[in-house]
């Protein structure tokens, strides 16, 4: 409890951060080793208070998704993966899913593409602004993108120019009480 | 090897840190899902977030110690503060024993608040006459 409260009083709250990935080798999809290395980059965050739940979407082959379950055991207990098989909706549907097994203790939900790499500072960086009760949602800025293949990165970048939805910033935080669902 | 051993260990403890779902339908208020043996769950849509522990119900003497907070403060301005609010802590506490059958944790902690404010006072009072003898012409 005291814990917490020394969180809360230094504008750390408890965020977790769902990375959604969709393995395979069809152009949009996302290699299993651009997704280790994502991953690999939430491990190394320099935050107290955080968990990272990795969706993986439909994936229709298991040998694709079952390394990165792997690694997410791994990682240890911050992390947790889930694969949803047969779910309707798109990346949306399964954010709406993944959202009801966050952490009850989360006040943010984070949102980081399987494909786009975080500085360990982060969460550091992008966390303290909650603490303005009038933030609920706050975008992050793309400096680096993981994926080389310049087709999928054309692919990634054109998605996020075009998106009018912040849900659909690749790296993002919004308030879990105000936060709805994903359309 | 060596990395092998806690790894199982942790496989043990944490088997739920891996969900392998398959959507079956929904409606408005939940999903029904199946594991990977075959059996039918119901997730709920809604993240209300239950709470661990029950409210606490008031305690009789929390506004005592709050109040004898109060005079902490109250020492800072020459001890006057102290004067005045120490005993009002101490009267709330006297007034829960005496309209409230207490508990017998609720009278140690009335006979803390009074040592407390008796405390404050005994420091109040000499800071406040040498605050008024510094005073005084």
């Amino acid at each position: 409890m005291l814990t917490r409260a020394l969180y809360l009083a230094a504008g750390w709250f408890t965020i977790s951060l769902v990375v959604m990935m969709l393995g395979g080798t069809r152009p949009y999809d996302e290699p299993p080793e651009v997704v280790e290395a994502t991953l690999r980059a939430l491990a190394a965050l320099d935050y107290p208070a955080y968990e990272v739940l990795v969706v993986d979407n439909n994936t229709p082959e298991e040998k694709t998704w079952r390394p990165i379950e792997k690694l997410c055991r791994e990682l240890g207990p911050r992390f947790r993966f889930m694969h949803l098989a047969n779910w309707p909706g798109f990346k949306s549907g399964a954010l709406n899913f993944a959202l009801t097994q966050t952490s009850p203790s989360a006040e943010l939900v984070g949102v980081v593409d399987a494909d786009y790499q975080v500085s360990p500072l982060f969460l550091r960086e992008m966390v303290p602004a909650f603490t303005d009760p009038q933030v609920a949602f706050r975008p992050r800025r793309i400096t680096g993108i993981t994926n080389r293949d310049p087709i999928r990165r054309r692919c990634i970048t054109r998605t996020n120019i075009s998106s009018r939805c912040p849900w659909r910033s690749a790296t993002s935080a919004t308030r879990s009480s105000s936060l709805g669902r994903w359309a | 090897m060596a990395h092998a051993l806690p790894q199982n260990i942790n496989d043990l403890l944490e088997p739920d840190r891996t969900l392998i779902l398959r959507y079956e339908g929904e409606d408005d208020q939940s999903y029904s899902v199946s594991g990977t043996d075959g059996a039918r769950l119901t997730v709920p849509k809604n993240r209300n977030v239950p709470k661990p522990f029950l409210d606490q119900p008031p305690q009789p003497l929390t506004p005592a110690f709050r109040l004898l907070a109060a005079p902490f403060v109250g020492l800072a301005p020459a001890g006057l503060g102290a004067l005045v609010l120490a005993p009002l802590a101490a009267l709330w506490a006297l007034a829960m024993l005496i309209t409230r059958s207490l508990t017998r944790d609720d009278r140690i902690r009335v006979m803390v608040v009074w040592g407390i404010a008796a405390g404050l006072l005994g420091l109040a009072i000499p800071m406040s006459a040498l605050f008024l003898a510094r005073l005084s012409p």
